[in-house]
């Protein structure tokens, strides 16, 4: 067998699939438990919520099984679960649009303070400081088409090439949707911290 | 795609952004290094967007376990190893020869996951069938429609998993000869059919189990005639208006208005013309499975872009108040993307 073969053959997310396709629910259980938690992620991510993505992840994972007898593998199991967990995200954005419940975290303000939801800890910067920043507001302001793009790349490291599949646009409109996403959230993260960096006590008198 | 949060304008492409952000992503030409290395806040610049990059794709994001478990429980619970079609699995795995860890004998390697794979045995394109959001596919494990580029649709017999060569082949055969008996039937029963037919143009179409394959498309505009079979007799179906393109959409309520418009004042019927299956008829099929309720004949059908996603928009009749059900459909996939009854 080739390389590229043997690659393949170790590729534990085709042989999950060959083995739920047989009847096999624990290879199946096996394949949505490894990918589950970064569907999650992107789904946390696109909607900016965790109940929001908890339904929208919910609701993915449904499609995912519903829909894997028709999955022909021209892409990617991660790939084809990435674009339905988009997908069920955007339905979520849109149910809460319709609600439109000013409770949500669509309707926070990113210059006011404790406004949205909990603020996220997150790394940033080279020195690796752990600095908190509320990269979901700063995402809700971005609009979903570059949210999208910016959250595949940034998040689950997708190639522009997957996540054009992913979107259903051209790789050149992947590569200036991140490009401008991130030029759009550069000063929100930056503001981000340094609000934060002023509410934070410091150390020295 | 919408939100409820005020939009942030996104700056236009900038080159040392651009070139900053090829560079965080790894994917930045020598030119565009060089740019960011000569520009007096290449640097910086570069060292925030990879702060931006690093922020999105930063630690923190766990989802409660007890809601992941029960998330993962109701999707499990939808598994049907019965609704897995022999012959798609079959395809799968010659195209992905890794898979016979559990698979039976594998044809010759295809290319790996991801790449584009060449078509095998046939140009068989499966259409869209029940309970399929995302692929447009057929999901039974009994016979598959399929369309044969460019020489419209037949129906034929899937080859049960590790048959034969002669195996596969026969049932089809029998099934091509199956389907022209049928069509030379169905041509018998049209004409009956015209030669009787009143100036109303509408049929019960309640009664019918919508079969809007047969429904050839017609020109931006136009409307093209759609037959289904119900009860052995086959009956004529609202026409579907194809709206043309839609542009660039973000609201489905536009769309919806749009389509009430062209029911509300359709064109003129265009000449019917034979056009092997597209995209968007595979979306048309796909709609009403895409679903809850129960819709009918397709009346209207438009492609553009939906929020940043080419898609396709059709309207169904539907039971009920409003009696319209539009559908926003991914073109790649036919998911649903936006439903909206008018």
């Amino acid at each position: 067998m080739s390389v590229a073969g043997e690659q393949r053959s170790a590729d534990p997310d085709e042989v999950s699939l060959a083995a739920a396709r047989a009847g096999d629910r624990r290879a199946l259980d096996d394949l949505l438990r490894r990918h589950q938690p970064r569907l999650w992620a992107v789904c946390r991510r696109l909607t900016g919520s965790d109940s929001d993505a908890d339904d929208a992840a919910q609701n993915a994972l449904i499609a995912i099984v519903r829909a894997l007898p028709s999955f022909d593998g021209r892409s990617r199991f991660g790939t084809w679960a990435y674009r339905i967990a988009v997908n069920a995200s955007l339905d979520e954005l849109r149910r809460r649009r319709r609600r439109a419940d000013p409770g949500l975290p669509g309707d926070a303000d990113l210059s006011g303070p404790g406004a949205g939801p909990e603020p996220i800890a997150t790394t940033v910067g080279p020195e690796s400081a752990a600095l908190t920043v509320d990269v979901d507001a700063a995402l809700r302001r971005l609009p979903p088409d570059f949210r999208a793009a910016v959250v595949l790349r940034d998040l689950c490291g997708l190639d522009y090439a997957e996540i054009a599949e992913i979107l259903g646009v051209p790789t050149g409109t992947v590569r200036s949707r991140i490009s401008r996403g991130r030029s759009a959230l550069a000063p929100l993260l930056s503001a981000g911290n340094s609000e934060d960096a002023r509410r934070r006590p410091t150390s020295r008198p | 795609m919408t939100s409820l949060e005020p939009p942030l304008p996104v700056p236009d492409a900038d080159s040392l952004d651009a070139a900053a952000s090829a560079l965080v992503d790894g994917v930045a030409t020598p030119e565009e290094a060089a740019l960011v290395a000569a520009s007096p806040g290449g640097a910086a610049r570069l060292a925030a967007l990879r702060a931006v990059s690093e922020a999105v794709g930063g630690p923190g994001l766990e989802q409660d376990p007890s809601a992941a478990a029960s998330a993962l429980a109701a999707a499990l619970a939808g598994f049907d190893p019965a609704a897995f079609d022999p012959a798609a699995v079959d395809a799968i795995e010659r195209r992905n020869p890794s898979s016979s860890a559990v698979g039976e004998a594998q044809g010759p390697e295809g290319p790996a996951p991801g790449e584009p794979s060449v078509p095998d045995l046939s140009s068989d394109r499966e259409i869209p069938g029940p309970s399929d959001p995302t692929s447009g596919e057929d999901v039974g494990s009994g016979p598959v429609l399929t369309a044969r580029e460019g020489l419209g649709t037949v129906r034929a017999l899937v080859p049960r998993r590790g048959s034969s060569s002669s195996a596969r082949w026969l049932p089809r055969l029998g099934a091509v000869a199956a389907a022209l008996v049928l069509l030379v039937g169905i041509a018998v029963l049209v004409v009956d059919l015209l030669g009787r037919a009143d100036d109303t143009g509408r049929s019960p179409a309640g009664d019918v189990a919508v079969g809007p394959t047969s429904a050839a498309p017609a020109g931006p505009g136009g409307t093209t005639a759609q037959t289904a079979m119900a009860g052995g007799k086959v009956l004529e179906l609202p026409p579907v208006i194809d709206g043309g393109a839609f542009g660039n959409e973000t609201a489905v309520e536009a769309i919806a208005l749009r389509a009430a418009a062209a029911l509300d004042n359709p064109p003129a019927p265009a000449a019917a013309e034979i056009k092997p299956l597209d995209d968007v008829q595979r979306c048309v099929e796909a709609g009403p499975n895409t679903v809850d309720e129960e819709v009918r004949a397709p009346l209207y059908q438009a492609e553009g872009t939906f929020q940043g996603i080419p898609a396709v928009a059709v309207a169904y009749e539907r039971e009920g108040d409003p009696s319209r059900l539009l559908l926003v459909l991914a073109l790649n996939d036919c998911s649903l993307l936006e439903r909206s009854p008018f």
